[in-house]
């Protein structure tokens, strides 16, 4: 026999099977419960929830204690509110942040906005005990400027992952607005958040110190963000040298603070092959490689990434808040 | 619109529907039961070659189907197998073209070149049509797939790497073909396109550790400085260079790095390197470690 009739035929077969079940299967009570013992449940009920909800609010930390929980329904989608958010965060400048973080903090934000808050906190928290470490080594901090710093450091973080969770919110709902958008890179995001303090703390010479150090690493940055574009061009393309050094210096000129994100999508995939405009590419490329380049599959700069890393490996937590646990730097040996 | 009305609206006219089914099922019960057993009765065995066939499939996991769409991701990065055949097609002109940029080759160069590559493509897709045979049987187990992934993995390698590297016809015919000249200006070429994508890789890696163990700039420079000395690229290129460079880490002796770091970041460098080093055993089983 076919395959399909004996398909078929077992079909018809588990049908029959179920209707003769549903056929002995007494017909549904319309039992009408009493009032009462509706209303007793009701009250049970609510009772169960409010303490369900105290016990969340107790385990949540200090100033998410209304922000739902991962596995919550979702919240009815608030377009309006959401584009207003979005708004506030384009026109808002960094420095503005920095003048009044509270005001920024108090100023409030939508629930789902607080919700994705709570979930990078834990992800911005290591970065952040990574680079109150690296400062302390850079400008020699005093236990005062410490306390001052580790005190301000909690609120700083808070305002980066809401800025990032801001950031998020609104490419999600697609208001950004711009054709491409800007993913905030954490570590700047945190940088920003931290300015304020660092100005009112350091010394002028530690801020010289600091702000060299900062160039030095955001150059550095770019640089490897911009070689590692061009060694993926390479690689689809097979450039030639002069190709290689031509490219590297269109990047260079037109850089954008957020194409280094693209650096955390090549630590695994070759394959990853950027969306930098035609416009800076196109121009040094052969006939042949035009064409792959244009035919080829690109990635968007927006990876909402950045942060994986951190959770992952190991963080540089040493930031002593008394004298005597102070960290004897070791003098590199030359 | 009574209260009644609204009720059966709300509920699509469901609750009234089911038991006159009910009815019907229970007036014509005998005569299903007698059809069934009837049915049963006459199927006959299921014939010898259908059975065969049985045989040779695996269980299904129900609910559980990879796409076709999947093989094509897993071997070209890309999920239509004709966007990834194009590129595998263009890579051998693009590798034509940039040897005659650097070398300078004759018409016959060119002919023998590109007739080697089409070996290499024609290898590599009768491969490519092996697993997938393979694939489409398995597609529907999850631990068939599983299993299946483990053998794809050295093809995907290959494509990623490129399918015109050591041991493929067209880097043999390549040797034979071009003269000493050549040969070396192809050679310091080479070299050249090695290096900067192996030092892009290692400055990636320094900046990835950064993340959670900033450096100041001067020992930013000495670290990378003593990776360039010490780390090789890898064997062969591809999309785990920057697990080499992060294995590499642990192999650096300590003498040449220790002295960079303070003893807090030193601590935190180690563990880096122990994550790389984890890996050891898998990149020397994909022998791309150099």
């Amino acid at each position: 026999m076919p395959r399909t009739v004996r398909m078929v035929s077992g079909l018809l077969m588990v049908c029959l099977a179920y209707a003769f079940v549903l056929a002995d299967e007494p017909p549904p009570q319309q039992e009408a419960a009493p009032a009462a013992k509706k209303a007793a449940a009701k009250r049970a009920e609510a009772k169960k929830d409010d303490a369900k909800e105290k016990k969340r609010k107790a385990k949540a930390p200090a100033g998410y204690e209304d922000a739902p929980e991962a596995g919550d329904p979702p919240q009815a989608r608030n377009v309006a509110a959401a584009e207003v958010v979005v708004e506030a965060m384009e026109v808002q400048e960094f420095e503005a942040v920095g003048e009044n973080i509270a005001q920024f903090l108090a100023g409030g934000a939508n629930a789902e906005v607080l919700q994705l808050e709570k979930q990078l906190l834990p992800q911005f928290t290591p970065l952040a005990t990574a680079e109150l470490s690296f400062i302390h080594r850079a400008c020699d901090l005093n236990l005062e400027q410490r306390k001052k710093i580790k005190a301000a450091s909690d609120t700083c973080v808070k305002v980066a992952a809401r800025r990032y969770a801001m950031a998020q919110r609104g490419m999600m709902i697609g208001r950004s607005g711009r054709s491409q958008p800007t993913v905030p890179d954490p570590a700047e995001l945190l940088h920003q958040a931290l300015a304020k303090v660092l100005e009112e703390t350091l010394q002028e010479e530690q801020q010289t110190v600091y702000a060299a150090e900062m160039e030095k690493r955001r150059a550095f940055r770019k640089r490897v963000a911009i070689d590692n574009t061009v060694a993926a061009i390479d690689e689809r393309l097979v450039l030639t040298i002069d190709q290689r050094q031509q490219l590297t210096e269109t990047l260079d000129k037109n850089w954008q603070p957020s194409w280094v994100q693209s650096m955390e999508m090549q630590m695994n995939n070759n394959q990853y092959l950027p969306s930098i405009p035609d416009q800076f590419v196109v121009p040094v490329l052969s006939e042949t490689q035009k064409q792959v380049w244009r035919a080829a599959q690109k990635h968007n700069y927006a990876v909402w990434s950045g942060l994986n890393w951190a959770r992952q490996g190991a963080v540089l937590d040493d930031f002593p808040l008394v004298e005597n646990e102070a960290v004897v730097e070791r003098e590199p040996a030359n | 619109m009574t209260a009644g009305q609204t009720h059966q609206t709300d509920n699509w006219g469901l609750e009234d529907s089911i038991p006159a089914t009910r009815r019907v099922l229970s007036a014509w019960r005998p005569a299903l039961l007698l059809g069934l057993m009837a049915f049963t009765w006459t199927s006959p065995a299921p014939a010898q070659d259908l059975v065969e066939v049985e045989e040779e499939e695996l269980v299904v996991d129900q609910g559980f189907e990879m796409s076709e769409s999947n093989f094509d991701q897993w071997i070209f990065g890309v999920p239509t197998s004709d966007h990834g055949r194009k590129r595998v097609e263009s890579l051998l002109t693009l590798n034509v073209e940039a040897i005659n940029h650097v070398c300078g080759l004759t018409e016959d160069q060119v002919a023998k070149l590109e007739l080697a590559g089409q070996g290499d493509i024609k290898r590599f897709y009768d491969d490519v049509a092996v697993l997938h045979d393979k694939f489409m049987k398995v597609r529907r187990n999850r631990n068939a797939v599983n299993n299946f992934y483990q053998e794809l993995l050295p093809l995907q390698a290959r494509v990623n790497a490129g399918l015109f590297k050591e041991a493929s016809f067209f880097r043999k015919v390549l040797n034979r073909t071009l003269n000493d000249e050549q040969s070396s200006a192809y050679e310091a070429a080479e070299w050249e396109r090695g290096q900067f994508r192996y030092h892009a890789k290692l400055a990636l890696v320094v900046s990835m550790i950064e993340r959670t163990m900033p450096l100041r700039a001067e020992q930013r420079e000495r670290f990378i400085q003593v990776l360039k000395e010490e780390t090789q690229p890898p064997k062969a290129f591809g999309q785990y260079d920057y697990y080499v460079v992060l294995y590499q880490l642990g192999t650096v002796p300590d003498l040449k790095l220790k002295p960079i770091f303070d003893e807090a970041q030193w601590k935190v460098f180690q563990q880096h390197a122990a994550q790389g080093q984890a890996m050891g055993v898998w990149l020397k089983q994909q022998k791309l470690l150099p």
